[in-house]
């Protein structure tokens, strides 16, 4: 699994040119905070516009691939997990719009619930969970629909030391059961060190190989 | 009759709002500039004008011996002034901004994030405003329901320009307290002060309990 990039991007004053090629089954990257790591991952997404250039994944020019058929299991800094919905709710969302039957989203929730230890979990509302809790759920609702890449984007913020290193235990069991390409945002080296050896910085407007 | 004409107008015009409300602020709310800007204005002028004043706009522009009025009344027979049709429309006109207000403030309530990952999830722009944006928002959506609709309860100067005071045809609950205390019947007007008081007060109670509700739920 490959993903290129290389595509330039104004933002504010300063003008973003990215060209990386990533190819390695977890992928880290770093820099300062307003460096534009995650605008380059909502630019991987399609929620944001690149102004030239491209991204490809795979072969595939994503220039006209809509966010929705880009299969990306995005993680942003705050999990997103919708609040309306229980825990099975959110694991299931990604199957049920994309209309697939009741029992069979029913089989693929449990399925990934025990993949994850969370099955206990299922009917609880997302704002009773704890936060290693939530970044389960996160993972889960995004591995369930098969992405063929994972965009985290510093996923183990404002977790205890014990539940970030089982965090990271998970996302390293995840890569290789899965065989998905994932790319991590993150501002600790440890965790960086933890899960790869490709580590990016993005800085002024560029991406370099640490 | 004033209390179910009342609770018609303010219901219907109340509904009426919403609908017109809704799409203009969800397809607006990611939008900036000038179109944007002349909408909103459009939209919240009826704020800052006197109700009297929509009142005298509406007579000049549905009444029968306007363009609009004289073909409504020559080709249908019908004519909106002095009915509850031409309250309701009144009222909307008056509620519509607030309405607004209160939709787009609940808009502005939803995480884009949330909508981010759900379009990752292939879910499309209907399913993420009826799964996600939609149950999300609705605790401050309605809070500016209810407080439209007491708004619209208490409306006097437009309804009362374009519907008049007819009894049981077009009076309502404030229209009523005005002609009732030129009559000198205090006691019926006091009754229908306590009845708008306390449909006002139910829905304020609503609106803190849903208030309470959003920020245990945060």
């Amino acid at each position: 699994m490959t993903l290129t990039i290389d595509f330039s991007k104004v933002l504010g004053v300063q003008k973003w040119t990215l060209s990386a090629t990533f190819d390695q089954p977890i992928t880290a990257i770093m820099g300062p905070s307003g460096a534009g790591k995650t605008t380059l991952f909502k630019c991987i997404c399609g929620l944001l516009p690149v102004d030239n250039g491209t991204i490809v994944f795979n072969g595939v020019n994503w220039e006209n691939v809509p966010t929705e058929q880009r299969r990306i299991g995005y993680l942003p800094q705050d999990l997103a997990l919708f609040p309306n919905l229980t825990v099975a709710g959110n694991l299931g969302f990604g199957l049920s719009v994309s209309h697939v039957d009741r029992l069979t989203i029913s089989q693929k929730v449990t399925e990934i619930a025990n993949y994850l230890n969370i099955e206990h979990l299922l009917n609880r509302q997302i704002s009773a969970l704890s936060g290693g809790e939530k970044q389960r759920v996160a993972m889960g609702r995004a591995l369930i629909v098969n992405p063929a890449l994972l965009l985290f984007d510093e996923p183990f913020n404002g977790l205890d030391e014990a539940t970030r290193q089982a965090c990271l235990e998970l996302v390293n069991k995840i890569v290789a059961d899965k065989n998905i390409q994932l790319l991590l945002i993150t501002h600790h080296q440890q965790e960086a060190d933890a899960l790869t050896k490709t580590v990016y910085i993005v800085e002024n407007g560029m991406l370099k190989l640490s | 009759m004033p209390i179910i004409h009342s609770m018609t107008i303010a219901t219907c015009a109340t509904i009426i709002a919403f609908f017109i409300a809704l799409p203009i602020s969800f397809s607006l709310s990611n939008k900036r500039g000038i179109y944007k800007t002349i909408v909103e204005i459009v939209i919240t002028l009826p704020m800052v004008l006197p109700p009297t004043v929509i009142g005298l706009v509406l007579l000049n522009t549905l009444g029968r011996n306007s363009g609009l009025g004289a073909f409504l009344w020559d080709r249908f027979n019908f004519s909106v002034i002095f009915t509850l049709t031409g309250a309701v429309i009144a009222t909307t006109i008056v509620v519509l901004p607030i309405m607004y207000q209160g939709v787009k403030s609940a808009f502005l309530t939803i995480d884009q994030s949330l909508i981010d990952v759900a379009k990752t999830l292939s879910a499309t722009p209907l399913q993420r405003f009826f799964r996600i944006i939609l149950p999300n928002c609705w605790p401050v959506m309605l809070s500016g329901i209810l407080l439209s609709f007491c708004r619209a309860l208490g409306e006097f100067g437009a309804t009362l320009m374009v519907a008049g005071y007819i009894q049981n045809k077009t009076d309502t609950i404030s229209t009523s307290i005005y002609f009732l205390i030129q009559d000198g019947r205090t006691q019926m007007a006091v009754y229908l002060a306590v009845v708008n008081l306390f449909i006002g007060l139910v829905a304020l109670l609503v609106i803190q309990l849903l208030g309470k509700k959003d920020v245990i739920n945060k």
